[in-house]
């Protein structure tokens, strides 16, 4: 995490005092241009700035051309740049080297020579807001004309790195607004939510890794009842960590007046699966919605095709969280749960309705049945796939043998 | 039309509250700000026998240089010389409980004219953490003996090793150590020095050290952890991991001797066999030193310690468990005293006084090298004797 560096603290200090005290609002932008820049170099190095600024640049020029053909070539641009530095690894080794070892070998020794040791800082991240700015743009949206504005819209510190991901048509008017003028209750409120941030990051979520990784290594030597409360705090530790890191971003953005997108919304207080998307993640899960199932579709083409579509989706959004087999199970996982949850009372017919009639009179069993449904999830999320599902049988077994 | 009252609310509500609310930050801040520093300048601990598990790194807590500091120096009395023990986990006392330490021992044999005090780490090396303590203090011109054990040949670096390093950068930013321009030189020719084991700088610690300076946010916590409630989560505290640390009893248990010989025989006799470096076998079969590496030991044990200070400096190198030595061939043997009377010669060679204890029975250590009850009372007497050596030659020498 990088907001909880002593650089970070040190730095943000004089940047906030002097973008409070700057008067103009050109001023302002100008101030916080400097900081995201100095910023994204500080954590990304010389080189890991390179590919935001070649993408941004080609982004900013084709959406100024209006150009859909041009619009296109930059949002496959920006998609083959995501696979590039993130997935080119995953390709050798998992799919190629799956098919032929050696091969997959000699790619892999191919990649290793052109890519860098580590994706560039934050690449998920930008490249999914160039890709939503320009697919708004191709169907007719307003392209941001203003440099400063797009290159803020680009770099903006505070969602950099983790998000939430920003929408254009959101950001823009919240940040010409922010600049005018400093609003003290909005720096104040702020604040709080920079605080509540950092508590449930460090306080809550920094102890419960601590805790979860020591268990995880004896998973099979703790009691059944541990084994569980395990599986609680893993669902807690992802979900402290993560809001927690939201609420930092969202709140940095607040003390400069800017708004951005909640990412987090009572998620384990989710009555099913589809709920529980809707208030997880929220700024990926709307962003895979509209960039990815909506345009593959949705659920206009029956059920055969919606099924297909949300479970493309779904892995889609698995593997955004890594190239590794097991994000891309953690995200069919989801897709089929959100498939069945929407369509067993049609497919069970007279059966379904009762069933879904009980449930919506009792609300707790539906509650638990979700969270139940989420916190099995993170097995798949955290570990490999053979070692999650040897967790996920040791939750039903009493012992160390399986 | 907005009446003036309803223009003054608003004004209110947007200006006011916030600034409140802003002020109390501030003032908040400011006050944590000056209690660190008021902590800082007092002793924390209470009952202090020794550096135990649960207010050490091994349970995430980190003694701050300035806890180490005052703690040394509240055991600073008129007409007394105070000993400083420092060194590793054979002379933190592993495999003696607090009743039975070693160094509290060595107090009783010491007597009244000396104060000792056990500030050694587990894990520590010969000159880190207690050294810089001794070096912080000799500033004020207090009458301090050091004592640390050395482990084979490893001093270890002059700026600290990987868990402790922080507490060289913690005095050093602070101005408690003071100018050594061998260290210095030293740690400029290595920059390596400036990375951690993930080969990355060490900027991060540097940044908070700098900030600590002034922030003195590290003491306030370990006022909070130590006092009222810990905040981190450790696997040796596990369930209890709220509770504060004052509330925790210095636990390290004696160990079955024969049990850990029985169960890490082949740990212990490849602990000895590495530390039984740097002489390695020649063509001819002999056992010849290897230069790169005594040059290491002897540049290091000359930028390690300032000059003026080793004559006040023991270093006590203790020998390994008879049933361990027994167990290594021939020639690992020969390469074990070849190791131990060429680091004592170079201790000695840089001006530092030394002692070797190795006429230690089987019964006397808990593993390989651990010295149980018995053999720290040995070890204490010989240690004793050894610093009441150093202080009468001393008084002889000032009073000609």
């Amino acid at each position: 995490m990088i907001f909880n560096t002593y650089w970070f603290f040190i730095a943000l200090l004089p940047f906030l005092l002097i973008y409070w005290a700057v008067p103009s609002s050109i001023g302002r932008m100008v101030t916080l241009l400097i900081f995201c820049a100095i910023f994204h170099t500080h954590f990304a190095g010389a080189a890991g700035v390179k590919p935001i600024i070649v993408l941004a640049l080609i982004s900013y020029g084709c959406a100024l051309s209006r150009n859909k053909h041009l619009i296109a070539l930059a949002i496959t641009v920006c998609v083959l740049a995501l696979c590039f530095y993130k997935y080119l690894f995953f390709i050798s080794d998992e799919l190629i080297g799956a098919l032929n070892p050696e091969l997959g070998k000699s790619f892999k020794l191919i990649f290793s020579s052109v890519l860098p040791a580590a994706p560039p800082l934050a690449i998920s991240f930008f490249t999914f807001e160039f890709v939503h700015y320009l697919y708004e743009v191709r169907k007719g949206g307003e392209p941001i004309k203003n440099p400063l504005h797009f290159a803020l819209f680009s770099v903006f510190f505070p969602s950099l790195v983790a998000g939430p991901i920003k929408r254009y048509t959101q950001f823009i008017p919240s940040l010409e607004e922010a600049v005018k003028k400093i609003n003290w209750r909005m720096v104040t409120l702020g604040l709080v939510l920079v605080c509540v941030g950092f508590f449930k990051k460090l306080c809550l979520a920094d102890n419960l890794t601590s805790c979860t990784e020591y268990f995880a290594n004896k998973f099979e030597l703790i009691t059944l009842e541990e084994r569980w409360l395990y599986l609680v705090a893993l669902s807690f530790r992802i979900y402290l960590d993560f809001s927690g890191y939201s609420d930092i971003a969202i709140g940095l953005a607040r003390m400069m007046g800017i708004t951005l997108p909640t990412n987090f919304n009572w998620p384990y207080l989710a009555l099913n699966i589809r709920d529980f998307w809707h208030r997880w993640h929220i700024s990926l899960s709307t962003w895979i919605r509209d960039y990815v199932y909506i345009p593959l579709g949705g659920n206009r083409h029956g059920m055969l095709r919606t099924a297909f579509n949300g479970a493309f989706a779904f892995a889609l959004c698995g593997l955004w969280h890594g190239a590794h087999w097991n994000y891309i199970a953690w995200g069919l996982y989801h897709g089929i749960g959100i498939s069945l949850c929407l369509a067993y009372p049609k497919m069970l017919g007279s059966f379904g309705i009762k069933i879904q009639t009980f449930l919506a009179k009792y609300w707790f069993i539906k509650w638990f049945m979700t969270y139940l449904f989420v916190v099995f999830g993170w097995l798949l999320f955290f570990f490999p796939l053979p070692e999650a599902m040897e967790k996920f049988q040791l939750l039903f077994t009493t012992g160390s043998e399986l | 039309m907005k009446t003036n009252l309803q223009t003054l609310k608003d004004w209110t509500r947007e200006h006011l509250e916030a600034k409140f609310v802003m002020l109390g930050v501030i003032v908040g801040f400011s006050l944590c700000v000056a209690l660190g520093h008021y902590f800082a300048s007092k002793n924390l601990y209470a009952n202090f026998h020794r550096l135990h598990p649960y207010i050490s790194m091994d349970t995430q807590f980190l003694p701050t240089f300035s806890n180490l500091y005052e703690l040394v120096k509240s055991k600073i009395e008129p007409g007394k010389t105070l000993v400083i023990v420092g060194g590793d986990s054979v002379f933190n006392g592993q495999g003696q409980t607090v009743d039975k330490l070693w160094s509290d021992q060595l107090q009783r044999d010491l007597g009244d004219k000396y104060s000792v005090i056990n500030i050694s780490f587990r894990g520590g090396r010969v000159f880190e953490g207690a050294y810089w303590i001794f070096e912080a203090l000799s500033k004020e011109k207090h009458d301090v003996i050091f004592v640390a054990n050395a482990f084979g040949a490893v001093i270890g670096i002059p700026c600290g090793n990987t868990p402790y390093r922080y507490m060289y950068w913690d005095g050093y930013y602070k101005g408690f150590l003071r100018d050594f321009q061998a260290r210095k030189d030293f740690i400029d020719i290595n920059p390596d020095l400036l990375k951690d084991q993930f080969d990355k700088p060490l900027d991060e610690l540097f940044l908070c050290m700098q900030l600590d300076k002034y922030l003195r946010f590290r003491d306030l916590w370990n006022v909070v952890s130590y006092r009222l409630f810990a905040s981190i989560w450790t696997d040796g505290t596990s369930k209890d991991f709220l509770r504060p640390r004052i509330l925790y009893e210095d636990r390290i248990p004696v160990s079955d001797t024969g049990k850990a010989r029985d169960s890490d025989q082949s740990i212990w006799l490849n602990t000895v066999r590495k530390y039984s470096l740097p002489y390695f076998q020649n063509v001819n079969g002999k056992l010849v030193p290897n230069h790169q590496g005594w040059r290491e030991f002897d540049l290091l044990g000359d930028c390690a310690v300032i000059p003026e200070l080793r004559p006040n400096t023991l270093v006590v190198s203790v020998g390994i468990c008879p049933f361990y030595y027994n167990m290594l061939s021939p020639q690992e043997q020969e390469r074990h005293n070849l190791m131990i009377s060429r680091s004592v010669s170079g201790y000695d060679k840089n001006g530092y006084k030394t002692l070797v204890i190795d006429k230690l029975a089987t019964d006397d250590f808990i593993d390989g090298v651990h010295l149980s009850p018995a053999g720290g009372n040995k070890v204490a007497s010989q240690v004793a004797a050894k610093i009441r050596e150093i202080k009468e030659k001393q008084q002889n020498q000032s009073q000609q």
